[in-house]
């Protein structure tokens, strides 16, 4: 959600952006338009024309009146019909162009008629001449006339306030369109963004789009069907490898396991054959252990959660490694006092038993010399841990970090050169991400390493 | 020798190297009667004809699988079934283990640990051929639940005996204190762990020399008790 309200975020942005540039763009239009007309066109202007008109209109002699040539020109250019009339009679002086069925004599209410509008559809404009009245009546269709050229002061002073109040209303209509646009966008996009964060995590995902995106889902679809093809093919190819490894290694290690017991033959030969013996079990854990690692990397490790009672599953631990032999090297044991009796763990027990018997493997492994190993489960406020405590040789501060916060050498892409470490805590990470837990490990302060299964409160009962 | 030991052994797997190789450990730890079989038609036969009292399957088979077999094994005998597969799966486990297998080993295995959890599940078929019991201090019969002890014989209660059964077929490891209990009152065994312990004091009162220092029925603190026969 939070990639969502970045982008509404570069959204709302841009559309600041974009309405304030279209507002600049539309006010310098505007100025140039009004530059256009002001300036360009200036020569022709009415009032300019009028004006030069009735300066270069000279009485020549009574009743007779010159236009300089040079205004004849201009009028001609413009096909403009020009006449001066009378202030006392409203009879025409002079004329220029004059249409042929025009009057010669006009009344005040014609002249205070056209003055504002037409005279026979010609639109006319006046202007005073030391003789009289001139009159230039420009071609038809050339010019429009308001008839009524008048505002109250009231309503020029509100102009401004209607002016921002319409800019207001545009910009907020704008606002509305886009943003409904982008949410509409976002809407399109949100099943899209969260499936390809589940396909970076990993998972499949299976998109219902409606068009016009559905292509683009099915493509989607179609990689995360490819990925889990690639997942359980790699997957399958591991637990066919060692399927097929599986047969072969039973004859080798029965029968060095039989030979090294073989007293008939020499001792120095039943101790190679109990060496051979030793690397075919490493070879079946690795096995087994790398099957594993692969079906719970690829989620293809179904998950059988079940009640555990956590005291009688941990006393169960340690019999099973009582009974195994320990050579009485090794001390195990188990404190489950600090719990509540009868408490229950929701889990995979035969993962979870997993998981405990890699750290406590990890302890007998690490010291060869032998260690008291402690078992404990400790009930905390928002979780719940399992313990195996050793009081061994330990790690260094160096190496603990490395383990918790590097990946595997099998996961990782940064080649052979790091050093490799068995497969025994990547499976314990696994197992203990597949069920929302983690992997803790600590230096015991007494000397040694604690390692802990930490699982949410939740599935605790 | 282990009375279990005579029992007739079904060996079934297609490659014959491994068969070769199960016979003989069985061989070498006593095992007398063994049938070995490399396929399901084989197999079928030897079941038939001589009727084994409990069978080893590898579940990938040339002519099928060792469930499908163990299945018809089951639809008429309830004899002992260990599955020995190459695939590690767990759903393969469950899948031997609900339609009623009573064990099952991954390959590669050591060759103790095939001929012990087959020594286990015979013990456990056929328990009560065999209940009596040498001890440090004299002989527990458990079929007539009775201890005989310095030219005495002491009676056992049958809660005794259960507890004495679970131990014996564990002789020699540590039984939990839960597992006595599941074994003795059943699966709603919480809070039986108490009479357990008045339980266990009974028992050495009637099988050891000196029951406040056990040599047979030893207690691993915390954990459980472990039963040693001689």
């Amino acid at each position: 959600m939070t990639y969502l309200g970045k982008l509404l975020r570069k959204f709302t942005i841009s559309f600041l952006a974009a309405t304030f540039s279209l507002f600049l763009i539309n006010g310098l239009v505007y100025g140039l338009y009004i530059n256009f007309l002001t300036s360009s066109h200036n020569q022709n202007k009415v009032q300019t024309v009028l004006e030069t008109v009735s300066e270069t209109l000279s009485q020549s002699a009574p009743k007779t009146f010159r236009l300089s040539t040079d205004s004849q020109k201009l009028l001609e250019a413009n096909n403009i019909w020009a006449m001066l009339l009378d202030n006392q009679n409203g009879s025409v002086l002079w004329q220029s162009q004059l249409p042929d069925h025009f009057p010669l004599r006009y009344s005040s209410t014609d002249i205070a008629k056209f003055s504002r509008g037409y005279l026979l559809d010609y639109p006319v404009f006046v202007w005073e001449h030391a003789n009289g009245l001139l009159v230039l009546g420009y071609p038809k269709s050339s010019y429009t006339k308001q008839l009524s050229n008048y505002q109250t002061i009231a309503s020029i002073k509100a102009a401004p306030f209607f002016l921002v109040l319409i800019l207001l209303i545009d910009f907020l209509l704008l606002f509305l369109l886009y943003y409904r646009a982008e949410l509409r966008t976002i809407r399109l996009l949100q099943p899209f963004i969260e499936s390809i964060s589940q396909l970076a995590q990993g998972n499949a995902i299976n998109l219902q789009a409606t068009t016009p995106l559905t292509g683009l889902a099915e493509e989607i679809n179609q990689v995360s069907r490819q990925l889990q093809k690639k997942d359980s093919a790699r997957a399958n190819w591991i637990s066919g490898i060692s399927h097929d490894i599986r047969t072969p290694l039973s004859i080798i290690l029965g029968y060095s396991d039989k030979l090294s017991r073989h007293s008939d033959l020499p001792v120095n030969v039943q101790r190679k054959a109990a060496q051979i013996a030793y690397q075919a079990l490493k070879i079946k854990n690795l096995v087994t252990d790398l099957n594993l690692a692969s079906k719970l990397e690829y989620n293809m490790q179904p998950l059988n959660k079940e009640s555990i009672a956590i005291a009688p599953f941990l006393r169960q631990i340690t019999v099973d490694f009582l009974n195994f032999d320990l050579d009485d090297k090794y001390d195990i044991d188990c404190h489950i006092e600090s719990i509540p009796a009868h408490s229950s763990l929701l889990a995979d027990s035969s993962l979870i038993y997993r998981a405990m018997e890699n750290l406590i493997n990890n302890s007998i492994l690490h010291n060869p010399k032998g260690c008291q190993i402690l078992l404990s489960a400790t009930l905390q406020k928002d979780n719940f841990e399992i313990c195996v405590a050793d009081n061994g040789v330990g790690i260094s501060a160096d190496i603990l970090h490395k383990l918790e916060n590097q990946p595997h050498s099998i996961m990782s892409d940064a080649g052979a050169s790091q050093q490799r470490h068995g497969l025994g805590l990547l499976i314990v990470k696994q197992i203990m991400a597949a069920h929302q837990g983690s992997l803790l490990l600590r230096q015991n302060p007494n000397g040694g390493l604690i390692a802990c299964l930490r699982f949410p409160i939740c599935y605790l009962s | 020798m282990d009375y279990y030991k005579e029992k007739k052994i079904l060996i079934v797997d297609d490659e014959p190297e491994l068969l070769e190789l199960v016979v003989s450990t069985l061989k070498d730890s006593g095992f007398s009667h063994i049938y070995p079989a490399t396929d399901l038609k084989a197999a079928r036969l030897i079941f038939k004809t001589e009727q084994p009292d409990a069978a080893i399957l590898d579940v990938m088979l040339p002519d099928g699988t060792g469930f499908d077999f163990g299945q018809e094994i089951r639809k008429q005998s309830d004899i002992p079934l260990l599955f020995l597969t190459a695939r590690g799966e767990a759903e393969d486990r469950l899948t031997g283990l609900e339609m009623g297998a009573d064990d099952y080993i991954t390959k590669p295995f050591l060759p103790k640990e095939l001929v012990l959890r087959l020594a286990t599940i015979l013990r456990r078929a056929y328990k009560n051929e065999n209940p009596v019991i040498p001890i440090a201090a004299g002989v527990i019969d458990l079929s007539r639940a009775e201890v005989y002890k310095n030219k005495q014989t002491i009676a056992l209660t049958a809660k005794e005996c259960a507890i004495l059964e679970t131990l014996y077929r564990n002789s020699g490891r540590i039984v939990t204190i839960d597992a006595l209990c599941e074994a003795t009152w059943g699966e709603n065994y919480f809070g039986y762990e108490t009479p357990l312990m008045a339980h266990i004091r009974r028992i050495r009162e009637k099988i050891e020399e000196n029951p406040s220092a056990p040599v047979s029925l030893i207690t691993v603190k915390g954990l459980g008790y472990k039963l040693i026969t001689l």
